[in-house]
């Protein structure tokens, strides 16, 4: 770790502005989301709500195979079907493309090979669902079965065969770092220990299933498809507006993507996923608006979730706990394609060392192919499984040592500012005082070791990016770009590109802009990612928009204010820095803050009526005004301020924009690009669990969860986001794993791929602590990924400390605690499938051998309920 | 299959169509009724969010034939809000972090709506125990349960004490 | 509803409309229909539908001097409110945890049983209390004992042409201990590792009569009748050590998606354990 000395540059104008206020009348405020009441309604539009006249449905079809050669296909007979309008194969649509730069693996529909069951072969366009449906089965195709891969450790052998041609053995990617020196902590060392950790696969689910509807203008004269629209469920409608391009070989300025309202992301939408692409394809040949909506099923096999991984991890400690020096070897389950795989993979190694203060650190990492479903970004990326070994190590270290294991994390703190061994530049660190009040809510000090039978305390802790500082397409343009536009109606519209995904982006632009320019909150109207009328932001990942959106939603505020404030100064007779914009006015500094258009009560903040009314008189201009004029004001309404500036000024708009600094950017080491960000988030949590010692059922009662957010921009959303986190992480570490046999997933449905229901959730008390960041806006930082890593090891911890068994398989389901607790006394063993050991795993199982599935598909099992025979 | 009319009673109103016998009450909602606020999360039966009400009593429109639900009551979530305004529950909600991304919030709002109407003061784990059938990914319920209580107290006291909770 | 002599979508009112209806047109039967969809995958339904959720005959739960009558049509939520003798609490508990509320507001317990999946969860209560099932055609009406209208993974003695009217339990053990246990992934919204029901029939401190049946650990549920056999006359302290591994050889439990053979053997032990120990506490 460097540390870095205060470098006394002088603070951004911003701060001039703002700086006497020690109170904030809109952000740090618990209001409800600017469109909450779209949702409660049922009123609010997602993709598959819309329809366009004409609309035709689209269906895709399906590889049956994890790995085949097609041969031939043929869709002559699909097409003959009455009300079949148009079939698009592989051949319509050539153009490869892939989330990144480096992964453009993926065609919209394969072209010589299906490399996992689910795979895109083609797609019926029809009048009805039914009709789609019925054309699929009418779709010949001829394969060449090929040998699969299904275990990544397997696959890594691979010498024929390959998954993707130009991928040796199967590697999609591989990184070897060294910082600091390992081999000399190691040997400093006075304790070294060393284990294999699996967590198993698991996916976002999130309730709305992907959907895109895509229409193109068809020239009346001539036939000929023009400018294309698509409405999608996207985190990233600049990129999907990127790779459409890539695919349809069109100019992106022809290409208008609107994200309507989206059911949740966490990541499953981060990327161009197959049927928006196919859905434009199909649009294109059919010259009609297509529509496809997955089925609940084809969101399992679309699947870019979070891969299986198996981490091998080692860490030396001195013997007052002080890490001296960890090796991490991860290999990662990717699937079939490419798609995150190169970033996820160095996020495993690049998170490692940012946390806590460890000098010496050697990574190995493998992203793997293999004939599944590709997996992606899921969620805390790939931080979440080699914390949930890192979190799980530290505290055996602690057990062994005998150190409290809250302390052993309080010996290793880094010290910022700094930049860690691996080039990562850490400012604001909250992490101190999250252990603090972890510890002092949970009553950990006087609990722990002190629990009724079968009953525990864990800790852990975790962290995440605010946003990475590196762009996916590097460049040195900003990642995000806000304008804002004020008229003489007194409303502020904000033109942002981020993405809505229910995560509260809307409500965080609104807020900034409504403290920034002190109007009330109910002024602005958010107009967001339409590629038309937005400019860019590169998405919502990597728990960004906050920071980054944020950011340049303050800049370009502060652009209008500027404008506002000359004009008003120059009515109020003061210099532009003597004003204070708040409570929908702007008044001079020394006036005793009532005024036109005042309100005394802060919950009307977000009311529906703005201050007042504006007269004929003032929208005529200030010309009109003199007359009326009694002398210089001391305030002036937010509207009287807005036309003052018309006046003098002309229209009344601003942009702003953000880039990451280049300070934050990081190293340059292959691989340097993933990892580094503006800002960190901290969290530290307790987990209080009881284990039923009979069933091997875990209980979780309660999670204390600090979450370190720079500042709560709105409480209430941030607590959502903290516990929403949590209780996903929960699933990952108690009932949620997709199951595979020979390639095919076992559980492809809501029912069988368990998130928790409302009576499995625990409470879970959401600590928020606020580090003021120098560089988030309103010092903010992330708020929706971070929490989620240090859950899954705290319970792993917690049930440890209740029972004595030390899980290193994710999820902790009663069958892996069962087995564990047998082995443990001795008593009769538990004999799972392929007889694995949950404390001591050794690789990744194919498993679940009776099927319970429907839909479209593979060779069902023989006990598959859809197999059952008439009349029975 | 050829199409044959039958008549809705949807949200008060009587609604004539012509479907397909073995169409599902949740897809007649959806396209022929343009109610778009009932939502299609699974395709078993597992997550909740084409939850309606059927003469009052919460049921999943994905496992209902529209035929079948003829003289029935059928209500959905555009049949919430009272008079355009949005009833307690709605704006409990959006106050307290109820509804993340919404699509779950259809389906929760018909199970909440009928709790409210059947049970004057539910404890936490009955309020835990009645949303159990809806599925939500974001939220992790907590705030839901917030919601709910604070409905409740709205409900017997008027709307102006929600506003007033909040800013605590 | 007919069409150029197709019928696609019946609603009959009756039961002699429904049974003529259904010997007809060769369709499926609709009731619940919270099984009907899900089983379908994303095909529609080829046959004609025989919508029976009107059928009065159907409706209600009835007791008479030697039987309790549970209707054809009665849902999950009805029995759950019907006023029903103690030994019912076992099956009660089962509608309680089956699928969510919305399913329970709908399904039917004949056609949980119609279904005759593995792990449907009404069918060990329904064993426990000796019930029988009763079977309509336009022609008969025969009674089945349910170990025997069940015959294997989704396949039962119904014929096309008949519908299960009504769900008898004879009144023999009305006063009857009873209690139910299911061990899932999730509370709700689950289908089961194992399911437990238990009824034992007590007189002054002893066991006169148990019945101890198990699901989802075979592909019908099991009465582990060597187990009543050991409990008949033993006192109730203690009843749950009584249990053993071999009482539990008519199990096959299998390895899937939600469990291994092994677990759901060991869980099916524990859960017998449990059951009757709650069972007796009751008393």
């Amino acid at each position: 770790m460097v540390e870095l000395r205060s470098t006394g540059k002088p603070r951004a104008a911003v701060r001039t502005w703002t700086s006497f206020m020690t109170d904030f009348s809109i952000i740090g405020k618990p209001i409800a989301m600017v469109d909450a009441a779209e949702k409660t309604t049922g009123a609010g539009k997602y993709t598959d709500d819309l329809s366009l006249p004409g609309m035709l449905i689209g269906k895709i079809l399906h590889s049956p195979h994890p790995h085949a050669r097609i041969k031939r296909i043929d869709t002559s007979r699909a097409q003959k079907l009455n009300d079949v309008i148009a079939v698009v194969v592989g051949a319509d649509a050539p153009n490869p493309y892939g989330i990144l730069p480096v992964g453009h693996d993926e065609h919209a529909l394969a072209i010589d090979k299906v490399r996992y069951i689910g795979d895109n072969l083609a797609c019926v366009v029809a009048v009805s669902e039914a009709t789609a449906e019925a054309a699929l089965e009418l779709v010949e195709v001829e394969y060449e079965i090929l040998p699969a891969y299904f275990d990544p450790e397997e696959s890594m052998k691979a010498e024929s065969n390959l998954i993707h041609d130009n991928k040796p053995h199967n590697l999609e990617k591989d990184y070897h770092h060294t910082f600091g020196d390992p081999d000399k902590g190691f040997a400093q060392s006075d304790y070294v220990t060393e284990s294999r950790y699996l967590a198993n696969e698991v996916t976002h689910a999130a309730m709305e299933p992907h959907s895109t509807l895509a229409s193109f203008d068809i020239d009346s004269q001539t036939g000929q498809a023009g400018r294309l629209t698509v409405w999608s469920s996207t985190q990233v409608p600049y990129y999907l507006q990127h790779k459409l391009s890539l695919v349809l070989d069109m100019p992106m300025s022809q290409i208008r993507v609107i994200k309507p309202l989206v059911g949740g992301g966490f990541g499953g939408k981060s990327e161009v996923i197959p049927l928006e692409i196919i859905a434009a394809v199909a649009a294109r040949k059919a010259k009609a608006p297509v529509k496809i909506t997955y089925t609940r099923e084809e969101v399992f096999w679309a699947h870019r979730g979070r891969p299986r991984t198996i981490i091998d991890l080692k860490t030396g400690v001195k013997n007052d706990g002080r890490i001296t020096a960890v090796k991490a070897r991860v290999v990662q389950d990717g699937g079939a394609y490419c798609s995150y795989g190169v970033v996820t993979i160095l996020y495993s190694g690049a998170l490692l060392g940012a946390l806590y203060d460890i000098p010496n650190i050697h990574y190995d990492g493998y992203r793997v192919l293999t004939n599944k479903p590709a997996c992606g970004a899921m969620r805390g990326h790939g931080t979440v499984n080699v914390r949930f070994a890192f979190e799980s190590q530290l505290d055996e270290i602690a057990g062994r040592l005998q150190i409290d294991p809250a302390e052993i994390r309080r010996r290793n703190l880094l010290k910022p500012p700094c930049i860690t061994v691996n080039g990562l530049r850490v400012q604001s660190y909250g992490l101190p005082e999250c252990i603090d009040k972890i510890v002092e809510r949970s009553g950990w000090k006087s609990r722990k070791g002190k629990m009724p039978k079968s009953r525990g305390l864990g800790i852990a802790c975790s962290h995440y990016v605010s946003g990475a500082a590196n762009s996916i397409i590097r460049s040195d343009m900003p990642h995000s770009t806000v304008n804002i536009k004020i008229d003489r109606d007194g409303g502020v519209v904000v033109y942002t590109g981020a993405s809505e995904i229910g995560q509260g982006s809307d409500t965080m632009t609104a807020q900034v802009a409504a403290e920034t320019l002190g109007c009330a909150l109910s002024r602005i109207k958010i107009v967001a990612a339409d590629t038309d009328l937005t400019p860019i932001d590169i998405g919502s990942y990597s728990s960004r928009v906050t920071f980054m959106a944020g950011n340049a939603t303050m800049r370009a505020a502060q652009e209008v204010k500027k404008q506002i404030a000359s004009a008003a100064a120059k009515k109020m007779n003061c210099a532009p820095e003597d004003l204070v914009f708040r409570d929908d006015s702007v008044f001079k500094q020394s006036t005793d803050h009532v005024g036109a258009g005042l309100r005394p009560a802060q919950e009307e903040q977000n009311s529906a009526s703005v201050s007042g009314r504006v007269e004929g008189q003032i929208l005529r201009g200030s010309l009109q005004q003199k007359r009326k004029d009694e002398g210089p004001k001391d305030s002036m309404s937010f509207e009287e301020a807005v036309v003052a500036t018309i006046d003098f000024h002309g229209a009344l708009t601003g942009t702003g924009s953000y880039a990451p600094p280049l300070e934050a950017r990081g190293g340059k080491h292959k691989g340097g690009g993933v990892g580094p960000s503006p800002a960190y988030s901290y969290s530290a949590q307790v987990a209080e669990v009881s284990v039923d010692e009979d069933t091997g059922e875990v209980t979780v009662h309660k999670v204390w969860a600090a979450h370190d957010c720079g500042r709560a921009l709105n409480p209430v959303s941030v607590e959502g986001q903290i516990i929403g986190s949590v209780w996903m992480g929960m699933g990952q570490a108690l009932t949620e794993e997709m199951v595979w046999k020979d390639g095919l997933l076992m559980n492809p449905g809501l029912l069988e791929y368990r998130s928790p229901s409302s009576v499995e959730s625990p409470e879970i008390e959401p600590i928020i602590v606020e580090s003021i960041d120098p560089e988030g806006p309103f010092g903010a930082k992330e708020c929706s990924e971070g929490s989620l890593a240090a859950t899954i090891p705290a319970i792993a911890n917690a049930i440890y400390d209740a029972v004595g068994i030390r899980l290193r398989e994710s999820p902790f389901t009663p069958e892996r605690v069962l087995a564990a607790l047998r082995a443990k006394k001795n008593a009769k063993t538990l004999d799972m499938t392929e007889g694995v050991d949950p404390t001591a795993p050794v690789r990744l199982r194919e498993h679940g051998g009776a099927l319970w599935f429907k839909g479209k598909g593979p060779e069902r099992h023989e006990l598959d309920p859809a197999r059952r025979t008439e009349g029975g | 299959m050829k199409k044959q009319l039958i008549e809705l009673r949807v949200n008060g109103r009587p609604r004539e169509l012509a479907v397909e016998p073995s169409k599902l009450l949740l897809e007649t909602l959806r396209q022929d009724l343009q109610l778009t606020g009932s939502k299609r999360g699974c395709d078993d039966s597992s997550c909740g969010a084409c939850t309606v009400l059927i003469d009052g009593v919460p049921m999943l429109s994905c496992t209902l034939l529209a035929a079948s639900c003829e003289g029935q009551e059928i209500t959905t979530v555009e049949g919430v809000s009272e008079h355009g305004a949005l009833a307690a529950i709605q704006k409990a909600y959006g106050d307290w972090g109820g509804a993340q991304c919404g699509f779950c919030t259809p389906g929760f709002m018909m199970t909440v709506k009928h709790l409210l109407a059947t049970t004057a003061n539910p404890s936490e784990a009955e309020i835990r125990e009645a949303l159990s059938s809806n599925l939500c990914r974001c939220t992790g319920y907590s705030q839901m349960y917030q919601a709910i209580k604070a409905a409740i107290e709205a409900e017997q006291k008027g709307m102006d004490s929600l506003s007033q909770q909040v800013a605590k | 509803m007919w069409f150029a002599g197709v019928y696609v979508y019946l609603r009959p009112t009756t039961l002699e409309e429904a049974l003529e209806a259904l010997y007809q047109s060769r369709g499926e039967l609709l009731a619940g229909g919270t099984d009907f969809y899900p089983s379908l995958g994303e095909r529609l339904p080829a046959k004609p539908i025989v919508d029976i959720t009107r059928v009065r005959e159907l409706k209600g739960i009835t007791r008479k001097p030697d039987l309790f009558r549970i209707g054809g049509g009665a849902t999950w939520t009805e029995l759950i409110k019907a006023p029903l003798p103690r030994c019912f609490d076992a099956l009660k508990a089962a509608a309680r945890e089956i699928g969510s509320v919305q399913i329970q507001n709908r399904g039917t317990v004949a056609g949980n049983l119609c279904n005759a999946s593995p792990a449907a969860d009404s069918v060990p209560a329904l064993l426990a209390l000796d019930a029988a099932v009763e079977l309509a055609s336009r022609s008969t009406v025969r009674r089945v004992a349910l170990q025997d209208f069940i015959l294997g993974n989704r396949k039962t003695a119904r014929q096309a042409d008949e519908i299960l009217t009504a769900i008898l339990v004879p009144r023999a053990v009305d006063d009857a201990l009873s209690t139910f246990l299911k061990l899932g992934a999730r509370r709700y919204l689950v289908i089961s590792i194992a399911i437990v029901a238990v009824v034992l029939d007590i007189e002054s401190g002893k066991i006169r009569d148990a019945r101890v049946a198990v699901g989802s650990c075979s592909v019908r549920a099991q009465r582990l009748t060597d187990l009543e056999q050991r409990l008949r006359g033993a006192s109730l302290s203690d009843i749950a050590e009584l249990a053993a591994e071999q009482h539990l050889k008519p199990l096959s439990p299998i390895d899937d998606v939600r469990a291994s053979a092994s677990y759901r053997f060991d869980s099916a032990l524990t859960l017998v354990r449990r059951a009757l120990a709650q069972c007796a506490a009751k008393c």
